[in-house]
């Protein structure tokens, strides 16, 4: 029987406390280690340990303003130095099929501002450092 | 059946933008008449399932026939939109329109907006 996906973004995605799910187009976010070297001598290849988590991503988001709109809760988390991203395929349960990332500690260094007539205006945002954990626990 | 939704908000918008600068906006082709600008049904590009970047055209219809009468109609009213702080005009062409039965000198303008559902 086919498996057929709609092609649609995060149905969760909190960024410093809002979900802004609704107001974003694409997300990313690399997550891994950094790879410790452990090549003993008797090793004929490079063997690697993991090592501190990285973190880095990006967002693009509509550029809404008012109180816990886009542009507002950018400005507080570059401020603050770190936030916190949640995000979620589908709104609904944790389970396996639908696991839940958080990322603490996260800092997004600047907020891009960009007008150009004409255009639809967003804010194309990156963040880079932190913690994560995935969560499938019902 | 009225029309809801972020598009039909988009063009009350437009229509009372419009409307502001003195000018005789029309959603139904079947009012469309010389000296009006006819509001036609928008193409958008989807940003998410929530926000939609939206074009509009717009024509402005002069009387016939086409000759400096009606072009200097056209582009003085397709200035008045293009200076219009509410709309953004991203770019116009004149163009030939057939209402009824009758050819009408026009100018196709396209309005840029972007609508957010919730």
């Amino acid at each position: 029987m086919p498996t057929n996906t709609f092609l649609g973004g995060p149905a969760v995605l909190v960024i410093g406390g809002t979900d802004f799910a609704s107001q974003c187009s694409a997300f990313n976010a690399d997550l891994g280690f950094d790879l410790l070297e452990k090549t003993s001598f008797d090793d004929t290849g490079h063997m690697f340990a993991n090592g501190l988590q990285t973190v880095s991503g990006s967002a693009t988001l509509y550029a809404s303003y008012g109180a816990s709109e886009v542009e507002a809760v950018l400005n507080s988390i570059v401020a603050a130095g770190s936030t916190t991203i949640v995000f979620k395929k589908a709104d609904a349960a944790i389970a396996v099929d639908n696991p839940e990332v958080t990322i603490n500690g996260t800092s997004v260094s600047v907020v891009p501002y960009a007008y150009a007539y004409g255009e639809l205006q967003m804010f194309e945002i990156s963040f880079e450092g932190g913690t994560f954990s995935r969560d499938i626990t019902p | 059946m009225p029309a809801t939704g972020i598009f039909a908000s988009c063009r009350d918008e437009i229509v009372d933008a419009l409307d502001a600068l003195g000018l005789a906006p029309v959603i139904d082709p079947r009012n469309a008449r010389p000296l009006s600008v006819l509001v036609n049904p928008p193409t958008f590009d989807s940003f998410n399932q929530n926000i939609g970047d939206i074009r509009f055209e717009l024509l402005i219809l002069a009387a016939p026939p086409g000759n400096l009468d009606a072009e200097n109609y056209l582009i003085t009213t397709a200035d008045t939109i293009m200076a219009s702080t509410t709309l953004a005009v991203t770019g116009g062409r004149p163009v030939s329109v057939t209402v009824g039965d009758q050819q009408i000198p026009a100018y196709s303008l396209t309005v840029a907006v972007a609508s957010r559902r919730n």
